[in-house]
């Protein structure tokens, strides 16, 4: 699952209030992406433009969430590597296959249905991880995320087990509905401390059988405690 | 994947460093493995060039390439022509006629037509079909032996792997058992 806010700004002017910042990139992948909107809207042609040649060659082959990651990466190191580079962080998610294989076939290289998350920005510089934010998301939310997945870590239960695992089972845990939650939460923390950002945010959600994204809707907030505040500190 | 040569083997060097390069092409730029009918359409679409241009001449090799990818594995023919086939089984080269015909007559039980990529035969199977067809091109006073045949093959857990020189000797004695328990085939149940 993946949340954005609905915001392009202009600096420190909210130009934009209205802008998705989530998108598809076939049926079984989605790129999110941060930073200046006209280059994620060229990285958005360039992947239309992907998927159509792949369209027309129509020989049954799917391009999975791993090869629009390489592609993406590649084109953002290219960029970085002529300094000129395309001023964007991206999140993208998906899966290598869809569950439906168009063959039927069970015969291959057994990826399919297998789910990705992955990250890369402005250098080209990429990781792949299961929990993932860009800007002041890195700073406020991943913890709570992080929190979510692999609990504390400085708990002895934790210690003798393997870390990716211990990860890979609890988000594997997790419903759907507790996602959906968790996410409100990281976007609600956002929307309280950053102060450049906007109460309008849209959730996305990819499984093996497509995506689905909301139409975009606010969270509610409690803002009472600023009726006490007199000054700056207290 | 891998390929077997008929013709010029200079040319097939040719070519096979060519569907070599594509595929790691393809490879780094979609981080996975290139759909071998991609990679025979590349070297169908270059072969083709030289069919329709002054000069130059065309390649002068055949090859039956194998190779596996997320549709499963996959069987191609390619010609000077530069025309690509799919096929179940095939033969080339010279006296192919008589292995082809063995193959025409036997493939139904190891083909599949639902294009799920499962064979109903095992890969030995497979491979004593291959030797059986290449015994029938042979004149009467030679026989197969492990100097005179070189084996490949992939399968759903092996890669490219090519059997050559005393290790063919193992699939050789196969074929004789397999010839002396009465010339039928195990109908082996799917795997």
């Amino acid at each position: 699952m993946l949340a954005a806010d609905c915001l392009a700004s202009y600096g420190s002017l909210a130009r934009f209030r209205n802008v998705q910042r989530i998108h598809p990139a076939g049926p079984s992948t989605l790129i999110a992406g941060s930073g200046d909107i006209s280059d994620f809207q060229y990285v958005q042609r360039e992947l239309d433009q992907l998927l159509e040649r792949e369209h027309a060659i129509d020989d049954g082959q799917f391009i999975g969430a791993k090869s629009i990651y390489r592609f993406v990466s590649s084109l953002m190191y290219a960029r970085r590597s002529k300094v000129n580079p395309l001023w964007n962080k991206f999140i993208i998610a998906g899966y290598e296959q869809s569950g439906e294989n168009p063959s039927g076939s069970t015969a291959g290289d057994g990826k399919q249905g297998e789910a990705f998350l992955g990250f890369v920005d402005l250098y080209g510089t990429t990781f792949v991880d299961n929990v993932m934010a860009t800007g002041y998301g890195a700073h406020l939310a991943l913890p709570i995320l992080r929190k979510h997945v692999e609990g504390d870590l400085s708990s002895q239960e934790n210690q003798d087990v393997d870390h990716q695992e211990r990860q890979r089972q609890k988000y594997m845990a997790l419903t759907e509905q507790q996602a959906s939650e968790i996410l409100d939460t990281c976007m609600r923390v956002l929307f309280y401390r950053d102060a450049r950002s906007l109460n309008k945010i849209q959730k996305a959600k990819i499984t093996t059988s497509g995506y689905e994204i909301t139409e975009p809707y606010s969270l509610d907030t409690n803002w009472d405690f600023a009726e006490h505040i007199i000054g700056y500190s207290q | 994947m891998g390929v077997a040569i008929a013709g010029l083997t200079s040319d097939a060097r040719i070519l096979s460093n060519y569907l070599r390069n594509e595929a790691m092409k393809y490879r780094i730029v979609y981080d996975r493995p290139q759909p071998v009918n991609r990679a025979m359409d590349a070297i169908g679409t270059k072969a083709q060039k030289n069919t329709q241009s002054y000069g130059g001449r065309p390649y002068g090799v055949g090859l039956l390439a194998i190779g596996k990818d997320s549709t499963g594995p996959h069987l191609f023919e390619f010609s000077p022509s530069g025309i690509i086939s799919e096929y179940y089984a095939y033969s080339i080269g010279s006296r192919s006629q008589t292995a082809r015909t063995y193959l025409e007559r036997h493939y139904q039980s190891f083909a599949n037509d639902n294009g799920s990529g499962d064979c109903s035969a095992s890969t030995n199977d497979l491979i004593i079909h291959g030797l059986k067809a290449l015994r029938d091109t042979l004149p009467q006073d030679k026989h197969l032996d492990c100097n005179n045949i070189t084996i490949s093959y992939i399968d759903s857990n092996t890669d490219f792997t090519i059997v050559d020189g005393e290790d063919t000797q193992k699939y050789l004695d196969l074929l004789e058992d397999n010839i002396s328990s009465n010339n039928s085939m195990p109908v082996d149940d799917a795997e």
